[in-house]
């Protein structure tokens, strides 16, 4: 049987680094992902993610698995966008509100991946999660990406559960309506 | 319907990629987890950190009890030094009198000194312990010429008022008259006792000594004294101002020549002395 995310942070807390790659390993990728589609710069997402794991082995000597390890990990991602957006000047709470002009967006960044799926809808899809809102993305992602419900969303975010709700709920109808090609109703709405 | 929508929209965001942090970065991030368990800083370091703050503060305890012992067992010395004692501080005034002075006067003194001796038995217990005479020696050096710097300007005050008998009066062995009778044997009791605070100079303090001890012997040798000799030896160790009391009861007696001679040994005693007129008219000398 596998060893859970909080033993093997204990393990590492004990001194153990073979348990910290095994919990590397196995939030590596969704972190990073988590970190580029939020950030959409890979050079910055790619700092911010190590930023993250040097503060998770600061950390480690006062962690305690109070909940979940995934809902502390992102919660500490969570703080490191907020202070990334506030370097920009962007706040995450201004952007938190349902944007009236939702308009799927092209992006260049992941030209490669779209060309081998299906071009047009793949491209609506990531159109449009690039261009919400960024409490509203942030929701999506922590939701897809690392599994958290919507309780641990507003754990890791800072915010009650109903505003992560209605963040998650928003960004969810946008994306189907780009999928659907149904923006116009969902903006209307 | 809408987690049926939901569902589909997460299955196409699994297939946008699955983009992946590089190897460097990896590498990085795995090595600087691994350094920090090597290093340990929740192991030795810390303890030491952990340590450093109550090994402080104990050092500074232990040394801060340390030298308040050190300064209480020391303390004593202090006290002897620098207790304001009038009974030590009397003999000092004693040696005021010039040596060459002491052995006229002691020639005229008759005043049995055996409560003398006994004051200065029980004086010198107190004062001949061993750390006060260490102690003492510096300090004692620099006080006793503050003392004798005072003596010409200033004239004794009540301090040396025990040293002044009523004519007539017999020495009782009370502590005044004790310390009244002692007045000479002390000089030699502090010569001997500190030698560095009782004479600046041997020379001087042989001449001290040896002007100390002539009284008590001639004292001892003539027995009885008389009132006039027991008077003129008050007149040495008065205050001026009761000094001249007496020079102007004298006169009130109508004892004049006596008055005079007294008069004239207080102004070679105390020649800078100032006298009102009023005063000075009472005495019936000149100014």
């Amino acid at each position: 049987m596998e060893a859970s995310d909080e033993q093997l942070m204990l393990a590492y807390q004990g001194g153990d680094a073979g348990a910290f790659e095994t919990l590397y390993t196995r939030h590596r990728g969704a972190l990073f992902r988590f970190m580029l589609r939020s950030i959409k710069e890979r050079g910055t997402a790619e700092e911010l993610f190590q930023e993250v794991w040097m503060r998770v082995i600061e950390a480690r000597a006062r962690y305690a698995p109070q909940a979940r390890f995934t809902t502390w990990l992102y919660t500490i991602a969570h703080h490191r966008m907020v202070d990334h957006w506030r370097r920009r000047g962007l706040s995450l709470v201004s952007l938190d509100e349902d944007d009236p002009a939702f308009e799927p967006a092209a992006s260049p960044v992941y030209e490669p991946q779209r060309q081998a799926e299906s071009r047009q809808e793949l491209g609506r899809l990531l159109a449009a999660l690039e261009a919400l809102p960024e409490a509203q993305r942030e929701a999506f992602l922590l939701h897809e990406e690392a599994g958290l419900s919507v309780a641990e969303i507003a754990t890791a975010t800072g915010s009650n559960e109903e505003t992560a709700k209605s963040r998650l709920r928003y960004a969810l109808a946008k994306l189907r309506a780009a999928l659907t090609e149904q923006g116009e109703n969902v903006r209307s709405g | 319907m809408n987690e049926r929508e939901d569902a589909k929209i997460s299955e196409r965001y699994r297939a946008l990629g699955r983009e992946e942090p590089g190897a460097a970065l990896d590498t990085a991030i795995l090595a600087a987890a691994r350094r920090a368990v090597r290093s340990r800083p929740g192991g030795a370091r810390t303890g030491l950190r952990r340590w450093t703050l109550p090994v402080s503060v104990a050092a500074v305890v232990v040394l801060s009890v340390t030298v308040t012992l050190q300064l209480q067992r020391e303390r004593p010395d202090a006290v002897a030094l620098y207790a304001p004692e009038p009974k030590k501080i009397e003999p000092s005034v004693a040696r005021q009198a010039p040596a060459e002075q002491a052995p006229s006067t002691a020639s005229r003194l008759a005043v049995p000194n055996e409560p003398s001796q006994a004051a200065t038995a029980d004086v010198e217990p107190q004062t001949a312990t061993p750390g006060a005479g260490r102690a003492s020696k510096p300090a004692a050096a620099e006080r006793a010429p503050r003392v004798d710097e005072v003596r010409p300007t200033q004239p004794p005050d009540s301090r040396a008022r025990p040293f002044a008998p009523d004519p007539g009066a017999t020495p009782a062995p009370s502590a005044a008259g004790r310390i009244v009778a002692s007045s000479p044997a002390p000089a030699e009791s502090v010569a001997d006792r500190a030698p560095a605070a009782a004479a600046p100079s041997p020379s001087r303090r042989e001449a001290s000594a040896a002007g100390a001890r002539s009284p008590n012997e001639a004292l001892r040798r003539n027995g009885p004294a008389s009132a006039e000799l027991r008077a003129k030896a008050g007149e040495k160790e008065d205050s001026p101002e009761r000094w001249l009391e007496r020079i102007v009861a004298l006169r009130a007696e109508g004892r004049d020549r006596e008055a005079d001679e007294s008069f004239a040994e207080f102004r070679k005693r105390y020649p800078d002395y100032r006298i009102s007129e009023e005063l000075l008219g009472k005495l019936g000398g000149k100014r």
